[in-house]
């Protein structure tokens, strides 16, 4: 047997074994990006579709507050347009304003007592706020599903491989300063 | 380690010294002659090695961890306490203490167990899974197993099966809900006839028709946070299943330095067999 060829054709393999493992890595991360990206997509639409519910609820209550409500049904909009095109920063960015309105929202409900302890509200923020939860813990696993495919991407061997094939980078849904600070509906609800 | 597929079985020999004392002791004892042949065939199998190795390793390090608050699905890893079904005390012969995953020489378990976390709990599915735990020794029967209370992390595939729920299902249930309130008129005109007529107006039945839809929702979630909601499995596009009480740490740590081991014997065997052949 000529063991030249053998380890001569081992030295040839190699690389391309090495190559194809990184490659068929690459594709797995960049599903399990993908995958990730869903999982918050059904938890945004449910969440938007509860709330028409509330302002619903609210507007019967609330006489005076309805430059409140049109800031929320705004945000909503924008926010449910940017899930349609797929955009993430631009999701980012509605989420955050619908946080905010949702925040402002909840703090004028001070304001009405009888809305206050309405049955119907009080069950649409426990769901609303338990949905807020999960998108947020979703968040997490998609940045850090998607940061794992960025990492991998610009290392050494991957990045050859990922140059080769353009596997593109995931965009992170980005955490705004003022989210880092605790400001959470859950807390809104609590004022 | 309890080995079920072939994967499984050359991953933890690979990893293991058995390995290399194994190719010392036939270098050892072939004549010198076919020594170069041998050295060559160890070396391209060393080659073998380091890429199973380091597809092993990668799965373990680029699979993100989820928690049973988030339940992302998916393939995922899982860290949590290994507990029995309520009521259940477990599988395992007379003489092994409460396991809830057990392989003797002659058995293996195969019943389901849960795994929990703060947030709740996650059904698992051993069968076909490749399960890493010590080995232990009781009343000289060498088994692994296991233990309720001990903290496993799982590699799989995680399923929530009440997922599906339509916008169908949830109207459903919500007229469903309301027809029953409607039985009990009196209760009916307490909770939702706020202007005291003694009926139940337009706008009044809307808010109970709300009021419906969240007890709807509410209940689904409560479903939707119960163990046998969330299954751990086997996936279906092949990538490994694993269950171990071992940290994922410590097992990046055993496949790096076997996977480094093994390049570094590919190299040093293929200069070898070339100065001996």
């Amino acid at each position: 047997m000529n063991i030249g060829l053998i380890i001569f054709t081992s030295l040839i393999v190699a690389p391309f074994a090495w190559g194809i493992a990184i490659y068929n890595q690459l594709v797995t991360l960049k599903n399990n990006a993908k995958k990730s990206w869903s999982n918050i997509d059904i938890l945004l639409k449910q969440r938007n579709s509860e709330l028409p519910k509330l302002i619903d609820t609210c507007k019967q209550h609330m006489d005076y507050e309805q430059e409140t409500l049109v800031r929320v049904i705004a945000a909503r909009k924008n926010a449910e347009a940017a899930l349609q095109s797929g955009d993430i920063q631009q999701l980012s960015s509605a989420e955050h304003s619908l946080e905010n309105s949702l925040i402002n929202l909840f703090s004028v409900v001070e304001d009405y007592p009888e809305l206050k302890a309405s049955d119907a509200f009080l069950r649409l923020q426990t769901r609303i706020t338990s949905l807020e939860d999960s998108i947020s813990d979703r968040r997490e696993f998609y940045n850090e599903s998607a940061a794992t495919m960025n990492t991998r991407r610009e290392q050494f061997p991957d990045n050859i491989v990922a140059n080769i094939f353009n596997f593109e980078a995931f965009q992170l849904m980005e955490f705004q300063l003022s989210e880092l600070n605790d400001v959470s509906v859950a807390d809104a609800f609590k004022s | 380690m309890y080995l079920f597929s072939l994967r499984g079985l050359l991953v933890a020999i690979f990893s293991n010294w058995l390995y290399p004392c194994f190719l010392a002791l036939i270098v050892f004892i072939i004549p010198s002659s076919e020594r170069p042949v041998y050295l060559a065939i160890f070396a391209v199998s060393s080659l073998i090695a380091s890429l199973i190795l380091f597809k092993r390793f990668r799965t373990l390090s680029d699979t993100c961890r989820t928690s049973l608050r988030t339940v992302a699905q998916g393939y995922v890893e899982l860290e949590g306490t290994a507990m029995t079904f309520l009521g259940e005390t477990g599988p395992g012969p007379f003489y092994l203490p409460p396991t809830v995953w057990f392989c003797t020489p002659k058995q293996r378990s195969v019943d389901g167990f849960l795994v929990t976390d703060e947030y709740g709990s996650c059904t698992v599915d051993p069968q076909k899974a490749e399960i890493i735990a010590p080995l232990f020794n009781r009343q000289q029967h060498w088994y692994r197993a296991i233990h309720p209370g001990e903290t496993v992390y799982i590699l799989g595939q995680l399923t929530t099966l009440s997922r599906h729920y339509t916008d169908t299902d949830k109207r459903q249930a919500t007229l469903h809900l309301l027809a029953d309130w409607k039985k009990d008129h009196v209760e009916m005109l307490h909770r939702f006839d706020k202007n005291g007529n003694g009926k139940i107006d337009q706008h009044e039945l809307m808010v109970a028709r709300q009021a419906a839809e969240v007890v709807v929702d509410n209940n689904h979630d409560h479903e939707y946070r119960q163990s046998a909601s969330h299954i751990v499995e086997q996936t279906t596009d092949g990538r490994p299943f694993i269950i171990s009480s071992i940290p994922p740490d410590k097992l990046l740590k055993r496949y790096s330095f076997w996977m480094v081991a093994h390049i570094v014997t590919w190299l040093a065997l293929s200069v070898l067999a070339l100065l001996l052949g």
